[in-house]
């Protein structure tokens, strides 16, 4: 099925059409941010905030897409994880190997979006190592290349299961009732 | 404009401290430390034409975009409640020095505090408070304070909550004074 034909369908469903806003605004944010961004020489700025306010449009239509099914679920599941994998690309572009670098807070704040609501356990995960790390061997937790990847993908396995694994395990649970 | 009452005896009061009108130095060193210039007893940068100190210091919150993103507003990205993508500040100044401090981390977004190097820049700062010595004063000291462990978000404090959270504690202590 090809995803204009699943589009069409989705269309025809209950909250088919808040899914397709949902998704339409995700995509004229990522590409209207940063052109408005560009014509304000912050283009860099405005595509980072982007990423912010699509990964939440986003979430908000994994959760629409359980209730529309039609395969709106995987074409919302390509969606996050696409966004995830530049979201990394992005930090990783921009890092600037030094150790206070601002690119880390930039991935903080993304991967805690785009991970919502289980990135605020994963937060207070990393707060705790890092705190322990940096009182015991503080040159284990500097951040490079290494550090950013681990928080992306702590963030992002986190995320994965508690949109795709967790959610619908429940849902279905809650259907057999 | 200069106030007249204490030309007689060759002072001039600038609000907070006094300075000699034969040699056109504070008498007292200048409340704002080494943040108006290595010379602290200096008025307005040794440039009177150009500047003037007619208020005495007021208290400024202040914000930037981020080094990584850039930009050339108050935050990376639009100038919008909700976006997180800045560095927030507090500074005392007035039109001639300015004494800044804030919350900056020693590594990544989970990692022991440490002051943040910020300049005063009268297009990213809002006024919060007018001249009150007994502010400026707990500000000062919060400046020169130790800082506490950083976090993003969850356990410790950013940037952001920092500048909040000591202003308004600054603000409490001296309400109680009153």
């Amino acid at each position: 099925m090809t995803i204009m034909t699943s589009i069409t369908q989705i269309r025809q469903r209950g909250l088919g059409k808040a899914l397709i806003v949902a998704w339409g605004l995700a995509l004229l944010i990522l590409i209207g941010l940063p052109l408005l961004g560009y014509l304000q020489q912050d283009f860099l700025g405005h595509l980072a905030f982007g990423f912010l306010i699509s990964s939440a449009l986003l979430n908000l239509s994994i959760i629409i897409s359980y209730k529309v099914e039609c395969g709106s679920t995987q074409i919302a599941k390509g969606g996050w994880v696409g966004l995830g994998v530049v979201i990394l690309g992005f930090t990783l572009y921009l890092f600037d190997g030094q150790p206070n670098s601002d690119i880390a807070v930039f991935l903080g704040w993304a991967m805690l979006v785009h991970s919502f609501p289980s990135s605020l356990i994963v937060s207070a995960l990393i707060a705790g190592i890092s705190y322990f790390l940096n009182a015991l061997a503080p040159e284990i937790i500097r951040v490079g290349y290494i550090y950013l990847c681990t928080v992306w993908m702590v963030s992002f396995v986190a995320g994965y299961f508690q949109w795709f694994k967790v959610i619908p395990f429940f849902i279905t649970k809650l259907r057999r009732k | 404009m200069l106030p007249l009452n204490y030309i007689s005896i060759g002072l001039f009061v600038f609000m907070l401290c006094f300075t000699n009108s034969a040699s056109a130095r504070y008498v007292e060193s200048d409340p704002v430390g080494l943040e108006g210039g290595p010379n602290i007893y200096i008025y307005v940068s040794d440039n009177p034409l150009n500047f003037t100190d007619p208020l005495g210091l007021k208290t400024y919150k202040c914000t930037k975009p981020l080094h990584a993103l850039g930009g050339t507003g108050r935050r990376s990205g639009p100038d919008v409640p909700g976006n997180p993508l800045y560095h927030e500040y507090l500074c005392i100044s007035n039109s001639g020095a300015a004494a800044c401090g804030g919350q900056d981390r020693s590594d990544g977004p989970w990692s022991p505090g440490k002051p943040s190097l910020d300049v005063f820049n009268t297009t990213r700062c809002d006024e919060v408070a007018p001249d009150n010595k007994c502010l400026e004063d707990c500000l000062l000291s919060a400046f020169a304070g130790p800082r506490p462990y950083y976090g993003l978000c969850g356990p410790g404090t950013n940037c952001q909550e920092w500048a909040d959270s000591t202003l308004k504690k600054c603000q409490k202590k001296c309400e109680c004074k009153k």
